[in-house]
């Protein structure tokens, strides 16, 4: 935490070194969040980017409040989706099937196209899921943030998220179950 | 209520061991009583995983990168201001509290030469603050930061005899804070010059031609060597150099001195420790032409 607190200290001077640690880190987990939850790549490209060119304009504003920075990088994509959503005409969307994991080098093609079958089917599930379920299941599977983290974006209780992590799950399983 | 939420958080640290390569059966194993409930969810939470194996396109990838940094170099620079003051205003009454706790003692000669993982590492950092403190002019206090600097690169090339990843990171963290402080000073001079005058020592050295002195509005392509290309005629005249200037002088000279030293480094280092002398190198290279850049200002 004190090597975060540096770090942000050094990005809110104008840092580029930092600002580009702080965009490295978060790029990956940013794109994964926002692609579940809106479920268009090319969206959730360009979102992607908006977020980081809003951090940076407004990290000065930035005021740690005991959470990870990263809580504040993915309020700014929350507040992204739903003016999105809000906004969401009736034009055709990409579907995410481009964004199918990278293989590995030497990878085994048949288990890519099995790994790329089974990530469409989950972010076709999510799609029955509770906004508040989606959202956490956005966070603590596609960005691998930790229940506290979670409840620090969500503005929620750990308790909470703890539920609707529970039942989202077991939407989810009726979901695939009969897939 | 009491057993649902016992329940969620047993699910919930099973899927925790999840996320970090743990099993479904292992869980299972240390809950039996739990098992049957938690089988199936814990097998699609395990499906559900797979979400985190998306990655963005390559080109994407670029191209975002791409924006990020022609962002990152429309930033307006910051100026001098709150930061520099409310460390003065503490920087002044630790000094003399150490300097009235620590005074007559050999602890301070003893901490001079101590590394970040000695326990005299902070009395050393206390010194430096000291230091900082009875530095009254600006100019004094961008050499005392840039002579920290040199400081800290001594300690980043102890560290990787030691093979401590972790310190040689923390150490770049202390140095880059330095060259930020320098920044802050909000100095100017006639850099345009004093960087002509610096690749022209370099050319009577090197008895080849001048290279173009590197673009200061943007500092990111600064590292360009003396011996490349591109010939920079030099029939202009400038004024004689102020104390800034020399000062943006010695600054180079400092830059060129600790990027050879880590340069060096990086050659002999073991691989992984590579990419923590890289990030120091790129740290000092971009924040010193940063410094010079604002100088020019």
């Amino acid at each position: 935490m004190q090597d975060e607190a540096s770090l942000i200290r050094r990005a809110q001077d104008g840092d580029q070194v930092a600002l580009t640690q702080i965009y490295e880190e978060n790029f990956d987990r940013i794109y994964r969040y926002i692609s579940i939850k809106i479920g268009d790549r090319t969206e959730a490209e360009d979102m992607t980017q908006q977020v980081f060119l809003h951090a940076i304009k407004a990290i000065s504003s930035y005021r740690h409040k005991g959470m990870p920075f990263a809580s504040w990088l993915y309020r700014i994509a929350h507040n992204q989706i739903v003016d999105y959503l809000r906004k969401k005409s009736k034009r055709a969307t990409v579907p995410l099937d481009e964004s199918l994991p990278i293989p590995a080098a030497g990878a085994d093609p048949k288990h890519l196209v099995e790994l790329k079958i089974t990530v469409e089917e989950v972010v076709t599930a999510t799609k029955i899921l509770t906004d508040a379920q989606r959202e956490v299941i956005s966070l603590r599977f596609a960005s691998e943030l930790s229940i506290s983290e979670v409840a620090g974006v969500m503005g929620k209780s750990e308790g909470a998220v703890k539920a609707l992590q529970h039942s989202a799950i077991v939407a989810l399983r009726k979901v695939l179950a009969t897939e | 209520m009491a057993k649902v939420n016992e329940f969620d958080n047993i699910l919930n640290e099973c899927l925790d061991r999840l996320m970090k390569g743990g099993t479904v059966e292992s869980c299972l194993h240390d809950y039996p009583q739990y098992a049957a409930e938690l089988k199936p969810i814990l097998t699609v939470a395990q499906d559900t995983r797979v979400v985190s194996t998306f990655k963005p396109r390559p080109e994407f990838r670029q191209r975002a990168a791409n924006e990020f940094q022609a962002a990152l170099r429309d930033l307006p620079v910051k100026k001098p201001g709150m930061a520099f003051k409310w460390q003065l205003r503490w920087a002044m009454p630790v000094a003399i509290i150490l300097v009235l706790l620590i005074s007559g003692t050999g602890t301070v000669a003893a901490a001079t030469n101590a590394l970040p993982d000695s326990p005299l590492y902070s009395i050393k950092m206390a010194a430096e603050s000291v230091q900082m403190a009875f530095t009254f002019s600006d100019e004094g206090k961008a050499e005392l930061f840039s002579r920290f600097v040199d400081y800290r690169v001594e300690e980043i090339v102890k560290m990787v005899e030691k093979g401590d990843v972790n310190l040689i990171n923390t150490t770049t963290d202390l140095m880059n804070n330095h060259l930020l402080e320098i920044n802050n000073l909000g100095l100017s001079g006639n850099a345009e010059a004093l960087v002509v005058n610096y690749y022209g020592d370099l050319v009577t050295m090197e008895q080849s031609q001048l290279a173009a002195p590197p673009d200061l509005g943007d500092g990111k392509d600064a590292g360009t060597t003396a011996t490349q290309s591109v010939p920079y005629t030099t029939d202009r005249t400038f004024d004689e150099p102020t104390d800034a200037d020399l000062l943006i002088q010695r600054l180079l000279d400092d830059m060129d001195r600790n990027l050879q030293i880590l340069r060096e480094q990086l050659a002999i280092a073991p691989r992984e420790l590579r990419a923590a002398i890289q990030h120091a190198i790129d740290v000092i290279e971009a924040n010193y032409w940063q410094v010079i850049s604002n100088l020019s200002q």
